[in-house]
């Protein structure tokens, strides 16, 4: 892949991180766990951009955190709430408007 | 919050260098989860064989330069002025330093010519003035900009309105008031010289006008300025009747200058323009000696003009040609 090809890459990636953690922290985790699951599942997101991201949309009031203290290394656990629940409902949907009309574009214009 | 007693690592300089960058109320929080997450990250390297050492490094390497994790952290931004305010800003500050800075350069050198400085000096108060004046202009209209943008502005303080769209210059029209100004002046010329041999305000004790220049010139290089000066107003002429600028014409400009300032600027060097009893009537003869400095700057000023006037019929031609 060429750098331009990766930089466009980069664009089209950077409206899905916000998204793809919203969905992913239903279920709580911390950070650098998030990091490897974001990671695995094909959406890699830096750590300099995940860790404030995540600060960022808990300041907004989409995620909650608390500081599980269980393991002898503490952890901030982050989880989505009810308002970030709502948003990611409607950005999915924004999500899959998108697709279908990229994928029709696609269709149409196939000649 | 670190409770380590041993010299500090990696990490604990990159915490710290994360941690005095932020606002007191949130460096506990951060220290705290940084430090877990960098450890989770060295973790996972050494257990994929990593020496530790080498993996601290490769963490910190990954997460970058601390200054821009801190900037990430609190939203602050990575420039001075934001895409919103700057084109307003270089408006503002080209409009100073194209406008303003002449009119006060042209002010101060009028000021320190009346008060009587010398060349040299009126030289160095120009130079001065513009790059003191100018560097006061950027700083404190950036100044001003950067802290219009951290205050929160974020709209541009110029609306785009079509009606004050910028007129299309017309790139290859002969301008009318170009092609009188040099009629007027070839006519202005020929008046002069005729004027300064008859009538000239300088009189001698019997009321009997003093030439300002050589009489002896009668016989050369006035009348040879006179139908330079009759030339040039053909040329204007010409010029509107074909009514674009072309090659010939250029060529016309650059013979017409070189032929009226060299031999003036040889006269003025030779000292055979001025009249020598003009010269000794107001005392001024000191002054206009070949090599004086006022003769050098007339030198000076002549040649300029020409350059100028070529180079601008230059540019001229080649717009026109080019369309």
């Amino acid at each position: 892949m060429t750098e331009k090809e990766s930089a466009q890459l980069q664009e089209l990636r950077r409206g899905t991180a916000v998204l793809a953690c919203l969905l992913m922290l239903r279920a709580p985790q911390y950070g650098y766990a998030l990091l490897e699951q974001l990671a695995a599942a094909g959406i890699p997101v830096e750590g300099n951009t995940l860790y404030p991201l995540l600060r960022r949309l808990e300041s907004q009031g989409l995620l909650v955190s608390e500081w599980n203290t269980d393991e002898s290394r503490p952890r901030k656990f982050y989880r989505t709430s009810a308002a970030g629940d709502a948003l990611a409902a409607v950005l999915l949907q924004d999500w899959r408007d998108l697709q279908s009309s990229i994928d029709r574009i696609a269709e149409e214009t196939n000649r | 919050m670190s409770t380590t007693t041993s010299a500090p690592t990696l990490t604990d300089r990159y915490v710290y260098a994360v941690l005095r960058a932020l606002p007191e109320a949130k460096r506990a929080d951060i220290d705290r989860e940084l430090r877990a997450s960098l450890a989770d990250a060295v973790d996972a390297r050494v257990d994929n064989g990593e020496p530790a050492a080498e993996a601290e490094r490769a963490a910190l390497l990954e997460l970058g330069d601390p200054a821009r994790l801190a900037a990430s952290y609190v939203g602050r931004p990575l420039t001075l002025i934001g895409p919103a305010l700057y084109v307003d800003y270089v408006r503002v500050l080209r409009a100073l330093l194209l406008v303003v800075l002449p009119i006060v350069l042209v002010v101060l050198v009028a000021l320190n010519a009346i008060a009587g400085a010398s060349l040299g000096g009126v030289i160095g108060t120009a130079v001065t003035t513009v790059l003191t004046v100018g560097v006061h202009m950027c700083f404190w209209t950036t100044l001003a900009f950067v802290v219009l943008e951290r205050t929160g502005n974020q709209k541009p303080l110029l609306v785009f309105d079509p009606a004050a769209l910028p007129a299309i210059p017309v790139p290859t029209g002969v301008k009318l008031s170009d092609v009188a100004a040099n009629v007027v002046f070839g006519l202005f010329l020929i008046g002069a010289l005729v004027w300064q041999q008859t009538a000239s305000v300088f009189r001698d004790p019997a009321g009997v006008a003093i030439p300002i220049l050589d009489p002896a010139l009668w016989g050369s290089w006035l009348p040879y300025l006179i139908v330079l000066a009759v030339l040039t107003i053909v040329h204007a002429l010409l010029l509107y009747r074909v009514g674009r600028w072309t090659w010939s014409l250029f060529a016309g400009v650059v013979v017409l200058n070189v032929a009226a300032v060299a031999p003036l600027v040889g006269l003025l060097v030779t000292g055979g323009l001025f009249n020598p009893e003009f010269l000794a009537r107001l005392s001024w003869a000191p002054f206009l000696q070949p090599g004086s400095t006022v003769v050098t700057v007339i030198v000076a000023v002549l040649v300029l003009s020409g350059l100028g006037a070529i180079a601008d019929a230059a540019v001229k031609t080649v717009r026109a040609q080019r369309s």
